[in-house]
């Protein structure tokens, strides 16, 4: 399993629904009689977890232990942390699961060292996903040869999108090439990926992304509605695979067309296509589509939530990404990506603004200056240095395009 | 006054050819530029021809070398220096003044002295903006150490030819264009390699580049650690992406845009999967599934598909054209090694990503948003197998449409070939700027000498005669046609590479 980012939601259903998956596939582990489990990353949803999130995972991982089934990690992007200080490292010392990623520096050549595990002789290798991929260094000097070589079976961990396998949703993710992992191995845990998917390719069988035990964004509630992971066994030469799934409450998804409804007229509307609908233990999504006749604040979402409730809901969230307001202008060519939508964005009200004696583009000098304003505080970095930097960094370049003409620069800070 | 660097003076001529004598001792070559100065103005000539000129008439100096021959004469001729003598003909190609370079518009006074060309005469060929580095000015088989440099969006937008017979460098020449231009951030790169020789896979190569980590990206169908498989998912390929590359007949394409129609991105599984089909003859369809098998390497046994090889899949590859074209117009460039494909399938494989960087800049110039990108230039060997005329006659392709159209859009074509007598005069001359390298065929010097953007109707026996890394760069965005020595790539090396600093690895665990 991967992608489970306990403590991940900010809405306590959805956080406990997480958690409730978690201990649902544990419980299915159990049943099934497992070896061990590999978790591919983010198990929780930061390095640093709230207490009651630790408390409950460590009381499952506590019950697989004293089932003797171990447990197999790696960090993921989220619970990975430069420093070393995670909470994964804790329950490793608390010998509630082990961490894959041990290496040796052998003549500049990382050397993973792998565990093997002594049920089953399989030995399991692994490399922790890091926020931007930023774990492309450490497969840059990766001892591969020495992977490929090694004896007998072996499963080999990672959370990194992977470049030939990625989905079209997310072509313009970051990702890693295949080329990276070392070939021949058994079987090739994935994480990063929230969709299922398993792959093959020349040199490479068995490359397997389980997704995300439990949805993390409203989009993937609205696309998966819920997660999973693989049941996997290996006899006689062959592996056999088994997507589980993992449902704890069913999420419907209310599509309600608005176009040209007051808000009166939309909470009829909800009442009459919810009439014999049963929305028991559920997550009600709503999903506005249309053109609204007034203000956002005229629809009363709070009375449409309650109304919901009382149907049985246990919780309702509301998507009005669709919902078209009188007051702005429809958006044409909505764009997915990031840096697409930021220059649409850029693009679209750029007129709003005058930059007098500006020697370059809105557009680029937007997006430059955004991007300066937007630096995260390096590792090291004292936090005065860092408001210093950004300030002289920004100053530097608008004093580069000659901006700051007439201004007293020093009192500008 | 008389000086060391004197080398002849003018004799006769006209026009179209200065003759002047050559002095006594100097050894002219064929495409030595020389230099004939007025005050502080001065023209650029370049040798073109070279005969024997003497005094002494024909059947006396035939008597001559008979008597030396056959009799052991020591018989010599009065003042042997002044009377025999080397007549060089020059074609002057520019006027330089101290303000300002032209076309010559009249000719240098009669009897002026000609000099050799020295840098100092050269330096008003200045680095351009968005350089693109074509090599040094040679001048002759002397290297003049002035780079030459051309407005690189300019000359990629409006296409370049690179024309050689095999063994003359051309190779070299490209991995030096391409090794420069990782420098600058104006230009996308596709490069479409047959040989599997730019990356550098087991010797130098664009990889070892310092700014490779960011620029290069590297595909294969073997890739090494790092790189991207070059694996296409069926369900991106369209059927226009088969136009003038694979052969087919009305009735079979007519088979592929019904199903496509119907089926979208499943047409290429159900056409291989159809056992048979209502409205499309069974014998096409076996035809069609015939081909597939041949280009794609899918057939079916009735239920599941089977992929052959590893470049199309149905579950990999779904993102690769979409990141190809990211990679491109993010001023990129992308290397697609083709070596292990067969010839119509690397044409497929380079014409998908030639056609989808294409639309995409069609979209971008359409929302007025072209400038905001780099220019992208489609490196492809041996072009005659899609811009050939045979080729073109038979239907248009991607590659014929960016010849033609590809300007407008900032796309750029870099076409090398052996044969551009092959490539129809139109596309020929669309190409504004060629790079002539030793061409013996006689017909392909007439090709390039008829399409060049410089008269250089009197160099074909230059062309013929240049030797391995030598080549003449004539440009629309040059005023003169520039014979050029391009440095060994290997040498390239030998500069200093900048410090980079050592990455830290993450995402593993150290005691």
């Amino acid at each position: 399993m991967a992608d489970l980012h306990l403590g991940g939601w900010r809405e306590d259903t959805l956080r406990e629904i997480g958690i409730k998956s978690f201990e649902k596939a544990i419980d299915i582990s159990i049943e099934e009689k497992v070896d061990f489990i590999l978790i591919s990353g983010d198990l929780f949803d930061s390095s640093n977890p709230t207490i009651d999130v630790m408390a409950s995972a460590a009381r499952k991982l506590y019950q697989l232990k004293e089932k003797n089934i171990e447990v197999y990690v790696i960090e993921g992007s989220h619970d990975f942390s430069p420093t070393g200080r995670t909470i994964l490292k804790v329950f490793q010392e608390a010998g509630l699961l082990k961490k894959v990623t041990s290496v040796d520096d052998v003549d500049g050549k990382l050397r993973l060292r792998g565990i093997k595990d002594s049920k089953t002789d399989i030995s399991i290798y692994g490399v922790s996903g890091i926020r931007g991929s930023l774990e492309k260094a450490t497969y840059d000097v990766l001892d591969r040869a020495n992977l490929e070589e090694s004896e007998g079976n072996k499963i080999f961990m990672f959370h990194s999108a992977i470049q030939e396998f990625k989905p079209s949703s997310l072509a313009h993710m970051e990702a890693i090439p295949i080329s990276y992992l070392p070939k021949g191995f058994l079987y090739y845990a994935g994480g990063h990926i929230h969709d299922n998917g398993e792959f093959e390719l020349d040199g490479y069988k068995n490359v397997v992304f389980p997704g995300a035990l439990f949805p993390n964004n409203i989009d993937e509630l609205l696309i998966f509605r819920g997660g999973g992971f693989y049941i996997v066994s290996y006899e006689n030469d062959k592996i056999t695979k088994k997507y589980v799934s993992i449902k704890i409450y069913p999420v419907i998804i209310l599509e309600i067309p608005i176009d040209g409804m007051t808000s009166f007229s939309i909470e009829e509307k909800i009442k009459e296509i919810t009439l014999n609908k049963d929305f028991t233990d559920s997550i009600v999504i709503t999903k506005f589509k249309g053109k609204l006749e007034g203000n956002i604040s005229s629809i009363n979402f709070k009375k449409i939530n309650e109304y919901l409730e009382k149907k049985g809901a246990r919780l309702v969230k509301r998507d009005t990404r669709e919902l078209i307001l009188k007051e702005y202008k429809e958006v044409k060519n909505i764009s997915f990506t990031k840096e697409k939508l930021e220059e649409d964005i850029i693009s679209r009200h750029k007129d709003q603004i005058a930059i007098k004696g500006c020697a370059t583009d809105t557009i680029p000098f937007v997006k430059n200056f955004m991007e300066l304003l937007s630096r995260e505080k390096k590792e090291g970095e004292k936090k005065d240095d860092y408001y210093t930097n950004i300030l002289r960094d920004s100053l530097e370049y608008l004093r580069k395009l000659k901006l700051l003409g007439g201004l007293d620069e020093d009192n500008l800070s | 006054m008389i000086t060391l660097d004197i080398v002849g003076k003018i004799v006769s001529g006209d026009f179209s050819g200065v003759i002047i004598r050559q002095k006594t001792g100097v050894d002219l070559e064929l495409g030595e530029l020389l230099v004939t100065r007025e005050d502080n103005d001065y023209f650029i000539m370049q040798i073109y021809d070279i005969s024997y000129g003497s005094q002494i008439p024909e059947r006396i100096r035939s008597l001559a070398a008979g008597l030396k021959l056959e009799e052991q004469s020591n018989l010599s001729f009065i003042d042997d220096e002044i009377s025999n003598f080397i007549l060089v003909s020059l074609k002057p190609t520019l006027f330089v003044t101290p303000n300002r370079y032209h076309l010559p518009k009249r000719l240098p006074k009669f009897f002026s002295t000609i000099e050799r060309i020295t840098e100092a005469d050269l330096k008003f060929l200045e680095k351009p903006n968005q350089p693109l580095y074509f090599g040094k000015i040679r001048s002759g088989s002397r290297v003049l150490d002035i780079d030459v440099f051309l407005k690189g969006d300019d000359v990629i937008t409006h296409h370049v030819l690179i024309s050689a017979s095999t063994g003359k460098g051309k190779s070299n020449l490209v991995k030096v264009l391409t090794y420069n231009l990782l420098n600058e951030s104006y230009a996308g790169l596709l490069i479409i390699d047959p040989h599997d020789e730019y990356y550098g896979r087991t010797k130098k190569g664009l990889k070892n580049h310092p700014n490779a980590n960011n620029k290069v990206i590297y595909y294969s169908t073997s890739p090494t650690p790092g790189s991207n498989t070059l694996v296409l998912d069926i369900k991106t390929i369209k059927p226009w992406h088969l136009n003038g590359i694979v052969s087919l007949t009305e009735a079979q394409l007519e088979c592929i845009y019904l199903f496509y129609n119907r089926d979208r991105e499943k047409w290429i599984e159900n056409i291989v999967l159809a056992e048979n089909d209502d409205v499309v003859n069974t014998q096409t369809l076996a035809v069609l599934k015939r081909k597939f098998n041949n280009i794609f390497g899918i057939s079916s046994d009735g239920n599941a598909l089977h992929f052959r090889s590893g470049l199309f899949s149905n579950n990999s590859g779904i993102t690769t054209i979409q990141n190809v074209i990211d990679y491109l117009q993010n001023g990129k460039t992308v290397i697609v090694d083709t070596s292990k494909l067969g010839g119509e399938v690397e044409l497929l494989i380079g014409g998908i990503f030639a056609e989808g960087i294409f639309s995409k800049y069609k979209d971008l110039s359409s929302k007025g948003a072209l400038y905001d990108k780099p220019c992208v230039s489609i490196i492809i060997e041996e072009a005659p197998r899609v811009l050939g005329k045979d080729v073109l006659d038979k239907g248009a392709n991607i590659f014929g449409t960016i010849a033609r159209e590809g300007r407008k859009f900032r796309v750029g074509l870099v076409a090398i070939t052996q044969l551009p007598s092959l490539i129809p005069k139109e596309i020929l001359a669309n190409m504004n700027t060629k790079i002539i390298m030793g061409t013996e065929m006689s017909n392909e010097r007439s090709a390039l000498i008829e399409s060049s953007s410089q008269d250089i109707s009197e160099e074909s026996r230059n062309i013929a005669s240049l030797d391995i890394g030598e080549a003449l760069l004539t440009s629309t965005f040059s005023k003169l046609a520039i014979p050029l020595k391009i440095p060994l790539f290997e040498d390239l090396f030998n500069q200093k590479v900048p410090y980079k600093e050592k990455t830290i690895p993450r995402g593993v665990d150290f005691d």
